[in-house]
């Protein structure tokens, strides 16, 4: 038996507020990986260099004891800081590591890309843009939807790992270790997130497929970083051409905003100029391709 | 007055999609009627704000679509003509998302997702996703999107697009029962005659982005000359000289005691009664004959050739 009246009713209803019709849009977005079996491995396996950094810290703090693997652990601390968890290059290597980098230009290729090109492919532009929602909005909650999924892996994670090693440590000298750093490599790696994010859900946006949107940003990426490599090589010192690629400016930001030396050290300035000029290219067409008049034809 | 259009001009790049249209639509339910590439699309799409006109004035609900865009798709639901879904949703989903993305608080937006869904009949089927839906099931969760918020007035694109024969007839059933019941004003977008001559009070007729003719139902099908379908029983003499001789401009005898009677203005129908009474006969039924709707279509199609 219906438990609901199978009846048309009149509907009195006070139309609610932008933002709160642009939520479902978000959530919706943030789902959408995981409504796949295959979407919830994959997270979990782009989870995985986040869940090496909390074994690293869990280690660390003795509370995981794996054979010699705390032994090791102290002598590799001593050698190489991205393995003790009290150094600013433990958590900035999310940034810098091969896995890492890898992990999230998947997640955002399967995320972000697809976002605004698969609802263009199955014409579901046309079911948004006869609603009460402005394509400036859908654009920004579909950039929200995705950041907070690749935020839970690059943000999120990186914050409970730190919350679990100050409190599982026997005194607060994690705590005070940390403390000076952790805040500021949060809000970096929420900003390198937003940027890298909203570059894919650029590509999104503009491409006509979420195939070609997922081209095009590998092509951008892996394209940009083997031609800024060229380019360093055959023009040293010349460190403009480190940051053609959307994936390192961004990191060098993240880093300038940390105030971590690398060593490597881009001019941030122009991390800065090479992400406007993406940014700003992109979003002219952005603009174009989210028109109402020009989302339907 | 739901919708008024006034020489409005569409194009799309070099290809005029819609020539100076001027038409009006009623209260009720109304039919676009065209065939394929005549216009009808475009011309909804204007009025939703999608598409922009190239000249011309366009008003719904006494409301310009390109200053009061968010007002009027608050208050029009649009069924479009192609298969559009969200992907990985299932229809409760899908209704629940056109209901929030229009303003409706949560809570109603779910009741109201679960009432329209079963009003369209997807009531048992609403959990399944709408990828796996048959072609009548997706016209179905398309309708119910855009009745989800209550809108005043309806656009259905092509609404029977891909339904068999009795999907078809569901369909044009609800959408009656929309007008009638509930009272709402419906643009029902076709090429399809049969289906606005069984839903619509007024029609517009388009051919290749041109006005033909608009008008409401009656008046377009009523014939220019007076012509009535008359069946008689109990002749015992052959009727037909006796109603030519009663003035009758053409008597046509269709069989089983039935006749086509064109009856010059000013003739009183009693004579025809007194040529049957004169035969001996009875005059069982005496009806008007109206033209069909296709009939309507093909004449205005002809004038509009002889015009140009």
């Amino acid at each position: 038996m219906a438990i609901y009246g199978t009846g048309y009713r009149g509907l009195d209803y006070r139309q609610n507020s932008m933002a709160a019709r642009l939520l479902p849009i978000v959530w919706g977005e943030y789902r959408a990986l995981f409504r796949r079996r295959m979407g919830v491995v994959l997270f979990f396996v782009c989870l995985g260099p986040a869940l090496f950094n909390l074994a690293t810290v869990l280690l660390q703090m003795g509370v995981l004891q794996i054979g010699g693997a705390t032994e090791r652990l102290q002598q590799l601390r001593s050698i190489n800081p991205r393995m003790d968890g009290t150094r600013i290059e433990f958590f900035l290597s999310l940034l810098s590591e091969p896995p890492s980098f890898l992990a999230f230009l998947v997640l955002t290729a399967v995320v972000s890309c697809r976002s605004i090109a698969k609802d263009r492919e199955t014409r579901a532009l046309e079911i948004y843009w006869t609603r009460c929602v402005e394509p400036r909005g859908y654009f920004l909650a579909k950039a929200l939807g995705c950041f907070l999924l690749l935020g839970t892996v690059t943000v999120a994670a990186p914050l409970v790992t730190w919350v679990l090693g100050c409190l599982l440590a026997p005194d607060w000298t994690y705590l005070q270790a940390t403390l000076g750093f952790v805040p500021r490599v949060l809000a970096a790696l929420a900003i390198f997130t937003a940027i890298l994010t909203g570059i894919a859900v650029m590509f999104s946006a503009v491409a006509g497929t979420a195939n070609l949107a997922s081209i095009l940003w590998f092509s951008l990426i892996v394209g940009a970083a083997a031609v800024g490599r060229v380019l360093a090589r055959v023009f040293p010192g010349e460190w403009w051409f480190k940051v053609i690629n959307p994936w390192d400016a961004g990191k060098r930001v993240a880093e300038w905003i940390c105030g971590y030396t690398p060593v490597e050290n881009y001019p941030v300035v122009d991390a800065w100029i090479a992400l406007g000029v993406v940014i700003g290219g992109l979003g002219i067409l952005v603009v174009r391709r989210t028109r109402r008049f020009e989302g339907i034809g | 007055m739901t919708v008024s259009l006034t020489d409005v001009t569409i194009r799309y790049g070099s290809l005029l999609a819609v020539d100076s249209v001027t038409a009006e639509f009623p209260l009720g339910a109304v039919g676009l009627l065209g065939r394929n590439g005549a216009g009808k699309s475009s011309i909804l799409k204007a009025l939703l704000g999608l598409v922009r006109p190239a000249s011309g004035s366009l008003r719904i609900l006494d409301l310009s679509p390109l200053a009061r865009g968010a007002e009027i798709r608050r208050r029009v639901g649009y069924m479009p003509e192609h298969d559009c879904h969200i992907s990985g949703l299932n229809g409760y989903e899908t209704v629940l998302l056109a209901a929030q993305l229009t303003g409706l608080p949560r809570l109603d937006a779910a009741r109201r997702a679960h009432e329209v869904l079963y009003l369209v009949g997807l009531g048992e089927q609403r959990y399944r996703f709408v990828a796996g839906y048959s072609a009548g099931m997706r016209q179905k969760v398309k309708l119910a999107c855009a009745l989800v918020h209550d809108p005043e007035l309806l656009f259905l694109d092509e609404p029977t697009n891909g339904l068999d024969p009795r999907g078809r007839l569901e369909m044009l059933g609800l959408v009656r029962l929309l007008e009638t019941d509930f009272a709402k004003s419906v643009v029902l977008s076709s090429h399809i005659l049969q289906d606005v001559e069984n839903v619509c009070h007024s029609v517009v007729l388009l051919e290749q982005g041109r006005l033909l003719t608009a008008g409401p139902l009656a008046e377009l099908t009523r014939s220019t000359l007076r012509v009535f379908e008359m069946e008689c029983t109990g002749v015992e003499h052959d009727v037909e000289p006796a109603l030519r001789q009663s003035g009758l401009s053409a008597v046509e005898c269709v069989g089983g005691g039935r006749y086509r009677l064109t009856v010059p203005s000013g003739l009183p129908m009693s004579r025809v009664f007194a040529a049957v009474r004169q035969a001996s006969g009875t005059v069982r039924e005496l009806v008007e004959h109206r033209r069909t709707l296709e009939e309507v279509f093909l004449g205005a199609l002809r004038s509009a050739g002889e015009e140009a």
